[in-house]
């Protein structure tokens, strides 16, 4: 089915965030999105900072996949979605781990009529950054566009 | 007993107002336009404003300015101008909030920001713009 760039992000990330929202923990963690302007959470009881996540979306490939007059032409385009996740540093990667696998899961079992998820993970570790520990979730879908 | 540095910010005030000119600071709204879908931006209403006089440098130099270049550059983002402002001028607007800037009819994105606090009390800040 064709669809719009704008449509396609719209759907997975909406997929993340209905993901996210609804994880395993206690209570969902704050989200964030690429290019939005928002506070980050602050701290916890221990003075360490409070778990969050963030999504972004990435354009990786764009492929003519037919011969046809212009106008009539199917494009695949392939783009990464990618989950961040900051949890406090020191537990051992503990709930970055947790996250990841929630994040793997909530990907891996869902379903959509105008994107398909073609990969998700390795899980990127980048490691201590600022007050964080940060683990990547990627996740490669692919969509097409008529043009 | 720690150091006092009323003095100290109120000189910076008055250097500030006194070389500076008066320009617009805005938050953003935090508030999503259409709730169902947050990624796609906040209403357009900022969420606050305050008048602050601001004194323009080119982005180079030492110090506080190295520091805020060095800052954009890990961004990707090569910030053409830094503006000095002392919160003094308004201590209801807190600057590590600002967003963007209205300088005349010429309006500045701030991209980072750096506090000078040596003590309890925020004696400047500098935001890197671009604009």
């Amino acid at each position: 089915m064709h669809t719009t760039q704008q449509a396609a992000y719209d759907e997975i990330i909406g997929i993340a965030r209905a993901g996210w929202l609804a994880n395993g923990t206690s209570a969902p963690f704050t989200l964030l999105y690429d290019d939005v302007k928002e506070d980050k959470p602050g701290v916890d009881a221990n003075g360490l900072p409070l778990t969050y996540a963030r999504v972004s979306v990435a354009d990786i490939d764009s492929e003519r996949g037919c011969i046809a007059p212009i106008g009539e032409r199917t494009f695949e385009e392939t783009a990464l979605c990618t989950v961040q996740i900051f949890t406090p540093p020191g537990d051992g990667r503990t709930l970055s781990n947790e996250l990841l696998q929630i994040v793997r899961d909530f990907f891996r079992a869902s379903t959509s009529s105008i994107i398909e998820i073609i990969q998700v993970g390795p899980p990127e570790r980048i490691g201590q950054e600022g007050g964080y520990f940060v683990a990547n979730m990627p996740a490669l879908f692919r969509f097409y566009q008529e043009g | 007993m720690a150091k006092d540095y009323t003095g100290n910010a109120a000189t910076a005030k008055r250097l500030v107002e006194k070389f500076g000119r008066a320009v617009t600071v805005y938050k953003r709204s935090r508030t999503p336009a259409d709730a169902g879908k947050p990624w796609q931006g906040p209403t357009d209403t900022p969420a606050d404003f305050a008048t602050f006089i601001a004194v323009f440098v080119p982005a180079a130099g030492g110090g506080l300015g190295k520091i805020l270049v060095d800052k954009a550059a890990e961004l990707d983002v090569t910030i053409t101008q830094e503006v000095i402002l002392s919160p003094e001028s308004d201590l209801t607007f807190d600057l590590n909030d600002a967003d963007s800037i209205l300088d005349g009819g010429r309006a500045y994105k701030v991209h980072v920001r750096e506090e000078l606090k040596p003590g309890d009390l925020s004696l400047l800040f500098v935001l890197g713009v671009t604009g």
